[in-house]
Order: C-alpha cells, then structure tokens, then sequence
C-alpha cells in the first residue's frame, strides 16, 4: 500500500492540524512518558521506603561515586544535539538537503560522544570500583534508568544514520514526506532530551 | 487499483509478510484461536489433578516424561507452570489478539469506510512482534525446570527466585508489550485521521469507539508493566534487588549475597497498574460487538448511544486508578484502602450504564435469534454475574474473607470466559459472512451456543460456594485441608464442566473448517446491517471499498418510521 | 511554501533563546545543589527548574507551541 492511497500521510488532515506520522509519534511518546514515569515512580518509592541509616540507606553526595562534572557535561552535549536536530528540520524545510545533513550528522556525533562519556567514563570507572548494579539499590536504578535512556540514544542514532544515508533517497521523491520524517525523528530526540533533563538532578544532585 | 494488476505479490508479501489490514487480522485470529485452545487444554489437564488428586491421568498422562508427570501423575511444579501459563496464554496471546488483534484489525478500517490501517507496515510487525512472543512463551516449556511457575502475575520475591522458564516469560511479555504497543499507535491514528468524510466521531460505530478506548488504555497502560519486566529482568540477570527486602529468608536460609532494600509491594502497584486498564480491555471491545450485534438484531437503534459512549470514556479514565483494589491484603492502611474501595464503587457506574443500554435495546425489539445474537444475548446476564460478584472484592472488609479464594476465579472468569469469549464467538458468527463469503452452519451454531452455555456455567457457578468456604486459589491439592476436602465435589463437577465444554467445542471447530470452503454462499450484506463493512464485497478486496464512500447518517438506522426498507445504510443518501 | 520559510527562520531565534536558557539553567541547577537549604528544598528548586526546562523543549523544539489546531482539534 503505497503513500498516494492513504490519506494523511504527508499532508497534514485538516481537522486536527497533524499527518499521520506526526501523530503516531506523539502517541507514541506518551507512551515513553508512561514507561519513564514508571521508573521515576519507582525511584520515589525505593527513596522514601529507604531506612535513614543502615546499609541499605539512600547515598548522598560523595557517596553516590557520581561526577555532577561529566553528568552536567552531558547535559550539555544534548541540549547541543536537540538544537542540531531542530536545525537540520529548519534546513530542510528550506530545501537545503546539504546543510541539513551536516546538522544531522552533528546530531549523531554528540549523541555518539554522549554514549562514550557515559561508558567510559562513567560506567567504567564504577566497575574500577567495584560498583555494580547488584551494589545497592541506588546504583540498581541508576544503572537502570541511564541504561534505559543509553538504549534509547543508540535507538535514535541508528534512525539519524539511516536518514543520512540511505533514507535521504526519499528526499528525491518526496521532499515533503523526508522533511515530515525529520520532524518526527526531531520529536523522539527532544523527548530523549527531556528525559535527561529529569535524570541528571535526581541521580547527580538531589 | 485496478492498475496494480501487472504486479501481483508473491504468495509470501500477500499472505505471510502481508501489510493489509485483512490478512494481518486472519493471521491473528488464526493464531490466536489455536493459542486459546492450547490454553483451555493446559486448563483441562490441571482440572484432573483438582478433582483427582495424585490420579493418573488417563490416555495422555505418559506423553510428558518424568520430568513433568512421573507415572501420569502431574508434580506440583508441573501443575504450577500449567498454571501460569494459561493465565498468561489465555489474556495476552489468546483473548486480546483476538478482540484487537483480529476483529479491530479487520473490521474497524472497514467500518470507519478507509483503505487500510494508518501504518500497514507497523501492523505487520505488531503482528510478527506478537508471534514471536507467543514462540518465545511457548518455547520456555521446554528449558529446564519448565516454563514460568510464578502465577501470570508473576509476583516477587518468588518470580525473582524461580527457575529459567521466568526469565523467558520476561522476554516473551517484552515482544507482546512492544506488539500492542504498535498496534494501539496504529488504532488510534487510524480512527482519528483515516474517516471517510461525514463520518463524524458521533457517527461512528459502537464498537470503533470501544476500540479507539481500548487503544488508550493499551497505550498508556502497558508501559509501566514493560518498566516492571525491565526491573525484573534486572533483579534476575544482573542481581539488583528493586524487589528483594534487606534479610529475605528463602527456604529457611538468610540470602547475605542480595544487597537488599527493595520492595516485593513495588512489583505489585506496578504489575495492577497495568492490569486493571487490561481488564477493560478485556471487556470493552467485547461490549462494542454485542452492542452492534445486539442493534443489527433487534432491528432498532441502540439505546441510549451517546450514554455508552461517554461511559465509555469515563470507565477508561477510571480504570487508571482502581488498581491499588487488588492489593488490600498488603496493609496499605485504611485511608488509602477507602480511597481505591471508592473509586472501585464509581467505576461500576458506567459498566452498569452501558449493560442496562444494552438490555433496553432489546425492548420491543423484533428480534431475530441467530446464531450471533445468542451468543451476544448469553453475554449479558454472564456479564452481569462477574461485574456483580466482582463488587464485595471491591470493598476491604468482604476482600479479606474472600481474597485469594476460588471465589474470585469464578468472578473474572465470569467477565472472560462467558462473557467475553462468548462475545468473541458471536463476533466470529457475525463477520465470518464478511471475511469468507459463506455463512456458517446454522444447526451446528445452535449446538454448540447450547452446550457451551450449560457447560460453562458449571464449571465457574460451582467456583462462588468453593470460594466462600475458603479454599485458596492456586492450590495443587485441597484434600490435604479439612475444609477443602469437604467441598471436594464441587471441584469435581466443574472439572466434569470443563471437559464437557472441551466436547461442546467440536460442532465449532467442524463447522469453521468445513464452512470456509462449503459454507452456504450469501450476499454482501446479509444480515441486513447499515454500517459501512457491509457495503463492501464480501470478503473485501485489497483497499476495501471500490469507490470510496460517503456517509450520511448515524450507524444504528433500523426501522425509521415511513421508511420503505427496515434499515438505512450509512452510506445511503436519500431513502430509496 | 515562502510562508513556511518566513515561519521556520522566525523559529530559528527561539531556538538559540531557548538553547541559551537551557545551558544557564543546567548551570543555575547545578549552583542550587550546594546551597545550605533543608533537602526538601533542594528537590522543590530542582524538580521547579527540570520542569521549567521540559517545557522549554517540549513548547519550543517540539513545536507544542505552534500545535494549537492539533491541540483544541483533538479535544
């Protein structure tokens, strides 16, 4: 079934402002909202069951063995990407395929350098010291959650990658569809954005 | 379409790898047929260990080796994963496939007049994504120790602790969440942007709405379960303890090598927060096909449409927060007890409001009893004895006598079993004209809707008194309590109930595979129905409808007064 | 389409205000967590400021605040 017999799939329905991609992808995200609401849910409840002290009391500062350094960094290189990411829907819109690749790419080089910091940096010097996931309960969810969110930026850089690559050929046939295709990425990426704004105060402030 | 004839699909893109909305719904109605008789036969081998306990069983007992039944005899382990599996087979790969997967799958696009679903590209991976979930849970039969033996609830610390089989089961329940997950994006943006023009929200079938519901609550509700999976995934493989107390005792032993600090209670406010939502959707698209089975037969408009639908509404919002009512036994003290007790009583409303529409319907109706509108007309009082029974668990103080019990089996199995799968078997009646081109065999829907109905009230009606005597669920063996042992016959009846209603099934499964292909051929629409499926031919081509249709009117115009037919079609402009 | 174009270069300020707020606040946040406050505050100035940042992204560079039609369509 291809695009000219379904409605809406790249003109916007004139009722609710939105093609259907579009708004596949909102709900979509809600979702993602579900699924990280559930989690913080759980950060809440394992917190305040927490003993005041005691082995299994909830660590603080020093004790949680986490940079706010390399987290705020982070922080940083996505908001940077989620700036690129809606910059490369701006060139496109404008019927610059070029510049709006490079932007893309861009995108997919910090969300890169955001893996590695996490990895190598943060990951690898716990195991150095011995923390696991199986450490206590607050390295089990922070492992958990930043995983979790980890999994979701590889799952975003594959989707760039694809359309700088070979889904840029859309671009030829239909610019409108390819831009369309952008924006919903965009969306995914911003909300990937938004989950890490959450994350970095409650695991490397609070 | 007709310029799509020079490339005919190969047999694989059309009917295996198949994006159209058609196809995608057989093959989850076909799969998901066979998974809910694999799961009513995990139910009638147990049945035998209930009503004759450490028995051998007769002709198949030998076929499952040592490891399982030993000299035919079933071992309490066995007994424990047949257990978890057909609550797990039966909810999530037999009854809600069958509902959204397969009758929203095929009917809804053709009822709301569009070509296919919004992503036939999705759908097709919900379907391949809810298929191997299914092999992933049946595959975990055969890893050593068995497939998952912890309840379909899965409750911690005994799933954190249990053999292999629960880490698959894990994994399965990932690609069915992903697999609805798909579904429920495809369902809603369908609904919402592909309606054909004049088909307004308040022109739309009873049950599109019912299924635009469900969608939410799949959507949103899901979710938090896949969460709770990943939480146990990770207390299972990578050794966390999200819901392991510090100084857990397992068999007498103090487990020193778990850090501790987390919650068996946390598994469970996740696990119901989904579950309640799933119970409607259990219910809901069920209640959308006796509603237009019921309107199609009785010849007259559904009363009191626009009140179903906001019920319906309002029952997804609510489904949201009743969950704590299944976790009163966990001390969550009585301030929050009440609240969920309160909010139990309010859902009930709008269940009751849309039951009584349906029943008002009937009045005065000229009612035609075929096969379908049997099965819809049993769907009523089925329902209303598992929405009634259901309402002392709602309520702390009888919870407590009755928590846990058999009672309780009876009650949902009430709502499930004839009521919504009585509700799937009307459905099948009615839209296998649509989907085939031939009807099925009258004499043997009339058998089977008989037996089924007798059979299945004895096995749940005996399930209420069982209960109120106190006997738990779950139990591998109620003899070895005095007073089980004293209400022993009534698990002998009902396991008689199931097998007789496995009996009761044969009339169906001959009359399905002999109708496909020797059915009596029938019109496009011979029921005489106004929604706009049939207008299409039966079964429909691929892109569903040769021109696309317009319509005119609301989905339920039967008996029009001064009209010259009994109906009015959606689609019909001026009546003829 | 030239409508479109004046809209989307109209966007691009918003989005380096937005960019420009996003970084001051990360720092602001990160400043907060060591002032000598009772921890309830803490969580209050954080979880205030997170939030503040969510509907920064969520109006600006996911577009809810161009969304009106789909918003008051849908509801």
């Amino acid at each position: 079934m291809s695009a000219e017999v379904l409605p809406y799939t790249v003109k916007p329905h004139p009722v609710t402002g939105l093609y259907n991609g579009k708004f596949g992808i909102w709900l979509f995200l809600a979702s993602e909202v579900m699924l990280f609401g559930a989690l913080f849910s759980t950060y809440i409840f394992l917190r305040i069951g927490a003993p005041e002290t005691g082995p299994t009391a909830w660590p603080t500062g020093e004790q949680t063995h986490l940079s706010w350094k390399l987290g705020g960094l982070n922080t940083l290189i996505l908001i940077l990407s989620s700036v690129t990411m809606v910059m490369a829907w701006v060139q496109f819109k404008m019927d610059n395929l070029a510049k709006g690749r490079m932007y893309l790419i861009a995108t997919a080089v910090l969300a890169i350098a955001f893996v590695a910091i996490k990895l190598k940096f943060e990951y690898m010097h716990k195991f150095h010291l011995g923390i696991k996931p199986s450490t206590s309960v607050f390295f089990a969810i922070y492992f958990t959650m930043t995983g979790l969110h980890a999994l979701h930026i590889i799952g975003g850089v594959v989707v760039i990658a694809y359309f700088i690559g070979p889904g840029a050929k859309l671009w030829h046939e239909n610019r409108e569809y390819y831009t369309n295709r952008i924006e919903c990425t965009g969306l995914y990426w911003h909300f990937v954005d938004l989950v890490w704004i959450f994350l970095f105060p409650i695991l490397y402030l609070l | 379409m007709s310029g799509d004839h020079h490339h005919e699909p190969s047999f694989i893109r059309k009917y295996v790898f198949s994006v159209d909305h058609k196809v995608i719904g057989i093959q989850y109605g076909v799969t998901a047929l066979c998974f809910l008789f694999l799961g009513f036969c995990l139910i009638m081998m147990m049945r035998w260990q209930l009503a004759y306990p450490g028995e051998t069983m007769p002709i198949i007992g030998n076929l499952f080796g040592e490891a399982a039944m030993p000299g035919g005899v079933m071992l309490p382990e066995f007994y424990n994963s047949l257990g978890a599996m057909h609550g797990t087979i039966m909810i999530f790969l037999g009854v809600v496939p069958l509902l959204v997967g397969a009758f929203g799958n095929y009917v809804m696009p053709l009822q709301i007049g569009a070509p296919d679903m919004a992503f036939p590209k999705l759908n097709m991976l919900s379907y391949w994504s809810y298929f191997l979930g299914g092999v992933v849970m049946l595959a975990s039969f055969f890893v050593p120790g068995g497939a998952a033996n912890s309840g379909w609830t899965s409750y911690p610390p005994l799933s954190d602790i249990a053999t292999t089989g629960q880490t698959w089961w894990l994994f399965g329940m990932v690609c069915l969440i992903t697999s609805s997950l798909l579904g429920s994006v495809n369902f809603i943006v369908t609904i919402v942007q592909l309606r054909v023009e004049g088909l307004t929200m308040f022109r739309l079938p009873f049950f599109v709405w019912a299924q635009l519901i469900t969608s939410f609550l799949l959507l949103l509700a899901f979710p938090p379960l896949e969460a709770a999976g990943v939480l146990q995934l990770m207390d299972r493989l990578a050794g966390t303890s999200f819901f392991l107390p510090e100084g857990l005792v397992v068999s007498g032993v103090v487990q020193t090598q778990i850090s501790g600090g987390g919650s068996p209670i946390l598994w469970q406010h996740l696990f119901w927060f989904l579950a309640h939502p799933e119970v409607y959707v259990l219910i809901l698209p069920a209640m959308g096909m006796v509603a237009e089975i019921i309107s199609i037969n009785t010849r007259k408009p559904l009363w009191g449409y626009r009140a179903m639908i906001y019920s319906t509404i309002f029952l997804g919002f609510m489904s949201f927060i009743v969950w704590a009512h299944h976790m009163f036994m966990t001390g969550m003290g009585t301030k929050i007890s009440a609240f969920f007790a309160t909010t139990t009583m309010i859902i009930s409303i709008p269940s009751v409001v849309i039951l009584t529409a349906m029943v008002i319907s009937l009045y005065q109706g000229a009612i035609r009893f075929t096969v379908p509108m049997l099965f819809a007309l049993a769907f009523l009082p089925m329902f209303a004895i598992g929405g009634l029974t259901g309402l002392p668990l709602g309520l702390p103080a009888s919870d407590i006598h009755l928590h846990d019990t058999y009672y309780v089996i009876g009650h949902f199995h009430y709502v499930v079993a004839p009521g919504t799968i009585f509700a799937i078997f009307a459905g099948i009646y009615h839209w296998f004209p649509k989907i085939t081109g031939r009807t099925l065999n009258k004499t043997l829907g009339y058998i089977h809707f008989a037996f089924s109905f007798i059979f299945i009230n004895i096995i749940f009606m005996p399930m209420f008194w069982q209960g109120m005597a106190g006997v738990s669920r779950r139990l591998y063996d109620q003899t070895v309590y005095a007073h089980g042992d004293a209400v022993q016959s009534l698990t002998v009846i009902s396991s008689w109930g199931a097998w007789m209603l496995g009996l009761a099934q044969i009339p169906f499964i001959i009359n399905f595979f002999i109708s496909i292909k020797a059915g009596k051929k029938v019109s496009d629409n011979p029921w005489e129905a106004t929604t706009l499926e049939w207008s299409a031919p039966s079964p429909p081509p691929h892109g569903n409808f040769a021109t696309v249709p317009v319509v005119y009117r609301g989905p339920y115009e039967y008996s029009v007064p001064g009209a010259s037919s009994d109906y009015i079609p959606q689609h019909i402009t001026t009546e003829a | 389409m030239s409508d479109a174009h004046a809209d989307v270069t109209k966007h691009v300020k918003a989005y380096i205000a937005v960019f420009t707020a996003l970084i001051t606040l990360t720092v602001v946040t990160v400043l907060a967590s060591r002032l000598t406050v009772a921890p309830s505050v803490h969580v209050a100035i954080a979880l205030a400021i997170a939030g503040f940042k969510a509907s920064l992204v969520a109006m600006i560079f996911m577009h809810l605040k161009w969304e009106r039609q789909a918003i008051s369509g849908l509801c």
